[in-house]
């Protein structure tokens, strides 16, 4: 028995751990990657891939699906796929008990409905991402469980850096793991904030000081949006804006991180005018590499996740980046 | 007495919770869309002439549902088949059978048109099927059984659903439908076959397999007034979308929005362009100036879109173009929740960043886009025009300028009663504004106002406009009391009274002559008896400071009927605190009353040296139970607010949903201590010492229960006793020391759990 429990200790003694893995989310309205973004998957050797199938809100009072992903092209067989559902806090305030029965049902039927379009694979895992309030808490916490156990699925579930921190205040949802957002966490509207997708200074004051009750995974976040100020307030993100456009200067002036219309212009679909400011926020690699290591102490992550996949990002982020990352977690 | 042995911090919060939060009194304008403000432009101001203005007005949501429920598709379509079947019946017959009537009956229907049987059961008495039957409208019955056909697979499931569709059903139906409309003679009928077939493809993804039907159908149908195109066209748009020609297919949906009601609202949200190439191509489709300026008021309709900019872009081709007036209003709506919302008390006093610059900015620009076309006398409503450039003028802040333009719009919009009254409108605005003192003259104008101006009732918003900046102006001239019933009713005041405010308002009150407006501010805001009423808030303000011959020389001027109001015993003894249950003692006191009780103890706790330590203990209960802990709290207090019990450390006025200006409870229990000690202090009974010291000492627990140190009273939230600091418990000490062997100390134990509790720790 001695002998057995020393090797054990041992063999601890001599490796460090794993990295985790890598995996992305896919939240665009078609499953349909580009060849860019499925070699990118393949170069950091994901083999799990979170896939937005909707989002669900409550509108003429009941819960409905909305945003339903098309699939269009096949995944590679080996690559797993996790349906990932969006909640709006709203559907989970307003809807009522015999309401989530009937939900429950739906969701099932509706999440094995695009699966069988998407994957041959069974669904081993399914995601919800509901940022959940004191007023909706105990029925999305409801929820999952009732999804657990009417389902074989496992079920985790998005958690924000608040409900990281305060654990008792927020509570922890009833599932077998959650995932870490670390973005968004300045106020996007605030025209002071500099970048309101990643500030290391707000990272910091969410730190918590005690365990989480569920084993956690991280979701760092790979995305550049504009945020579009119109007369001093600011009225909408514009996401992924080609950098390209936005370095021509007969349309924008640049200044730091600020950018301004300097003749009315579409970018993106959304009409600019004349005057308007757009704050182009987007993660770099160092601005990454610092927040992995700021986190790294306080949670043990077997996996990362990338929020998110699209085409945009393959050409702004090396694989080698993205594994750096990933090691940063496995010291 | 037994049910005061359960706990009482129980029983205390339990009742505390009982008490219902008061309903607001706020003063301003909510809309449903969360807009709070004011608002003077009419939102039907161009209803009356075009069903397009409810599509851009950001404030038309309530034009818009009537406009949607009279223009949706299933009416078109009604309306549609009353034309242009071949039988001309009513459309509540028409429904029953294009809607209602199962494919069986249509079988039957067509069986007796070509007089091979009845008419089925479910049809008889119905003028359009009999119509059809004796016309021999074969080709018709025919396309309404292959329209049923098709309807399960053009309408949508449940959202949850989600059922692979039967394309082999559907291929068939296209095939056979095809073969129908060759055989079918009627224009019209071919044209919805074209539908159908064009909305099959469509809605089973097979995008170019519908616009090839389209092409193939197009040169076999020959009918141009039917509404039924543009729904065609709407769905070819949709494929050429879904195919990727984003720019055909956002021409295409800009005509559909022009030129079909139903289908505004879905086109304009499937409108699409995304580069500025993409604009001008589209640009290049369009055949007309008219159907330019539809894509440029398609792109001014976006909410926070600069208007101006899209109507300059109008007026350069197009300068009597129609959407000019709409896009004109849509703009000063967006204007008049900048400068006539939330803020506007601000306006008067503006801050270095309100209104602010950018906003001044874009009100001035179209000001001087409106004056320069009016100028050039291109615009394509002279009256709207020249009322719009008064009210902007006014919105700069520019008074003198817009009396002048309303003054010479009035002869341009004589005769179109909307815009008469909104000039109306507008102009009683200005006149209102404009006040920056006020005097009898204009308070009888006001009062006129009230009673018989239209927009006092019409206008929603118009009459907390009035009294907002009345307010500020009665508040400039240290009006204080008018200024106060401009904004706030008499229950603001008694949440938290002001003797500048109650003074203030006597005077006026005993004014030996009001004007009319000076009486409805006291009618409406104190009630019918307000000098009765404020007599009484007076008394009461007082008699909670002590200052009891003031009280009384107030209250002696209350009527009876208002003083009988509030009846109190606060010499009731009650060893534990429960401030609703129910007196046992049937002596009551209204205010009056109870301070000439108050006095006379006073009096006599001075002067009958015998009995003073009795008197000076009776004091002190007195003013122990008026207080906010005690069950005569209404002597002091109209409103006591549940959980002011939890914010006591933050002070005694407090925060309240509907207490404009907070909620003052009255929780200093100094004065009681104070007699309490004297009545120790005087007597040689140690009962009555042993009952003076533990009152004091439920004094003292009050001034703990406002100290910062219960700010963190976990175990008093839990429920639990609190450990209170040794400051706060010097009475429940003495009372241990000094008069343990009092029968009251072994009452007090037996019945008081926290005295039990701190008595023995």
């Amino acid at each position: 028995m001695f002998s057995v429990l020393l090797l054990v200790t041992l063999l601890g003694c001599g490796n460090s751990e794993p990295p985790p893995s890598l995996s992305f989310y896919h939240w665009q309205s078609y499953l349909d990657l580009t060849t860019e973004e499925d070699e990118l998957l393949l170069s950091v050797g994901t083999k799990r891939l979170y896939v937005r199938y909707f989002d669900i809100d409550f509108q003429g009072g009941k819960p409905v699906p909305v945003g339903v992903m098309i699939p269009r092209k096949g995944i590679r067989e080996n690559m797993e796929i996790i349906p990932t559902i969006f909640i709006t806090e709203k559907t989970m305030r307003y809807v009522s008990n015999e309401q989530l029965e009937e939900l429950l049902d739906n969701v099932i039927r509706k999440i094995n409905g695009i699966h069988s379009k998407v994957s041959p694979t069974d669904i081993s895992e399914v995601q919800f991402d509901c940022d959940w309030t004191a007023g909706s808490r105990e029925r999305f916490f409801l929820f999952l469980k009732k999804m657990k156990e009417k389902t074989t699925w496992k079920i985790s579930a998005t958690i924000r850096l608040h409900q990281w921190k305060y654990p008792s205040k927020t509570g922890v949802p009833p599932v077998d793991r959650g995932v870490l957002m670390v973005y968004n966490t300045g106020k996007v509207s605030d025209k002071n904030e500099e970048n309101s997708i990643l500030d290391m200074d707000d990272v910091r004051s969410y730190l918590p000081e005690g365990e989480y009750d569920i084993p956690l995974d991280v979701a760092l976040p790979l995305f550049r949006w504009a945020v579009l100020f119109r007369d001093g307030k600011m009225i909408r993100l514009i996401h992924s804006p080609s950098l390209s456009e936005l370095s021509d200067t007969s349309r924008f002036s640049k200044r730091n991180h600020w950018t301004k219309v300097i003749k009315s212009t579409y970018l993106n679909g959304y009409y600019l005018y004349e005057g308007d400011e757009l704050r182009i926020e987007e993660i770099d690699r160092g601005l990454l590499m610092e927040c992995a290591q700021m986190i790294k102490p306080s949670l043990n992550a077997k996996e990362i996740v990338f929020y998110h996949l699209d085409t945009t990002i393959t050409k702004t982020y090396s694989h080698e980046t993205l594994e750096n990352i990933g090691h940063i977690f496995s010291h | 007495m037994r049910h005061w042995k359960t706990s009482v911090i129980f029983s205390v919060i339990s009742l505390l919770l009982l008490i219902p939060f008061k309903t607001s009194f706020g003063c301003g304008y909510y809309e449903d869309d969360g807009y709070y403000g004011y608002r003077m432009l009419d939102e039907g101001i161009l209803e009356q002439e075009t069903d397009f203005a409810p599509y851009i007005l950001a404030f038309g949501e309530s034009v818009k549902s009537d406009l949607e429920a009279r223009t949706d598709q299933r009416t078109e379509n009604l309306k549609e088949w009353q034309i242009s079947s071949c039988y001309h019946a009513n459309l509540k017959d028409i429904e029953e059978v294009v809607y209602r009537t199962s494919i069986e009956d249509m079988e039957l229907l067509r069986r007796a048109s070509k007089k091979r049987g009845s008419l089925p059961y479910s049809l008889s008495g119905n003028e359009f099927a009999q119509g059809m039957a004796t016309s021999k409208c074969t080709e018709t019955i025919d396309y309404l059984i292959f329209a049923k056909q098709c309807e399960p697979f053009a309408t949508a499931g449940s959202e949850w659903s989600d059922e692979p569709r039967n394309n082999e059903g559907i291929s068939s139906l296209i095939s056979t439908g095809k073969e129908s409309l060759l055989r079918t003679d009627n224009h019209y009928l071919r044209l919805r076959y074209t539908y159908q077939l064009v909305r099959l493809a469509h809605y089973d993804d097979r995008y170019q397999e519908a616009l090839d039907i389209y092409d193939w159908a197009e040169p076999k149908v020959d009918v141009t007034d039917s509404v039924i195109n543009w729904w065609l066209l709407g769905h070819k748009a949709g494929c050429l979308k879904r195919l990727g020609r984003r720019v055909e297919a956002s021409y295409l949906f800009s005509t559909i929005f022009k030129n079909c009601m139903g289908k505004r609202d879905q086109v304009y949200r499937s409108f699409e362009i995304q580069t500025d190439e993409e604009w001008e191509e589209c640009l290049k489709m369009c055949k007309s100036d008219e159907e330019r300026v539809t894509l440029y008021t398609m792109r001014a309709m976006v909410p926070d879109s600069h208007v101006v900019e899209e109507m300059e872009k109008i007026y350069a081709f197009r300068p009597f173009d129609k959407d000019l007036s709409y896009l004109l209003v849509e703009e000063i709506s967006r204007l008049e929740e900048i400068f006539l919302g939330t803020d506007f008390r601000i306006l008067k006093k503006p801050s270095s960043d309100y209104p602010n610059k950018i906003a001044k900015n874009r009100l001035l620009k179209l000001l001087r886009f409106v004056s320069s076309a009016i100028e050039e006398k291109h615009v394509p409503d002279e009256g709207l025009w020249a009322i719009s450039e008064g009210y902007l003028q006014y919105l700069s802040g520019d008074f003198y300028a817009a009396k002048r333009t309303y003054e010479a719009a009035a002869p341009k919009v004589k005769g179109n009663k909307k815009l008469e009254s909104q000039l109306e409108m507008f102009e009683l605005a200005l006149q209102i504004h404009s006040y920056d003192k006020l005097n009898q003259k204009i308070e009888n104008e006001l009062a006129e106002i009230i009673k018989s101006n239209p927009y006092f009732e019409s206008n929603s918003t118009f009459p907390e406009f009035m009294f907002d900046h009345l307010s500020n102006v009665y508040d400039d001239m240290d009006e204080h009391g008018k200024s106060y019933l401009c904004v706030h009713s008499i229950n603001s005041l008694r949440d938290n009274p002001d003797p500048k405010v109650i003074n203030d308002l006597l005077a006026l009150a005993e004014k030996k002559e009001l004007n009319d407006f000076e009486l409805y501010l006291l009618e409406n805001k104190v009630g019918a008896e307000y000098t009765s009423v404020l007599y009484e808030l007076k008394g009461t303000y007082h008699l909670t400071r002590g200052e009891l011959s003031d009280a009384k020389l107030a209250l002696s001027k209350v009527k009876p009927s208002i003083l009988d109001q509030t009846q109190v015993n606060p010499f009731e003894e009650r060893l534990l605190d429960c401030v609703h249950c129910p007196s046992t003692d049937t002596l009551i006191f209204n205010k009056l009353q109870l301070t000439d009780e108050l006095l006379d103890f006073e009096y006599k706790a001075k002067t009958d040296m015998d009995n003073s330590a009795k008197y000076y203990y009776y004091l002190g209960i007195a003013y122990y139970n008026m207080t906010y802990f005690g069950h005569a709290y209404k002597a002091f207090d109209y409103f006591r607010g549940s959980t002011s019990w939890f914010n006591m450390p933050d002070g005694e006025v407090m925060t309240y949903w509907g207490a404009d200006n907070g909620n003052r409870e009255y929780f200093d229990t100094s004065k009681s201590l104070f007699y309490f000690e004297k009545a120790r202090e005087m007597t040689t009974d140690d009962e009555l010492a042993a009952k003076a010291a533990f009152m004091s000492a439920k004094c003292e627990l009050t001034a703990f229960y406002r100290s910062d140190a219960a700010k963190s009273m976990s175990d008093y939230y839990a429920g639990r006793i609190p450990k209170i600091p040794s400051e706060y418990t010097t009475y429940y000490d003495i009372l241990k020391t000094k008069y343990k062997d009092t029968e009251f100390y072994q009452t007090a134990i037996e019945e008081c759990k926290y005295f039990e509790f701190y008595a023995t720790k």
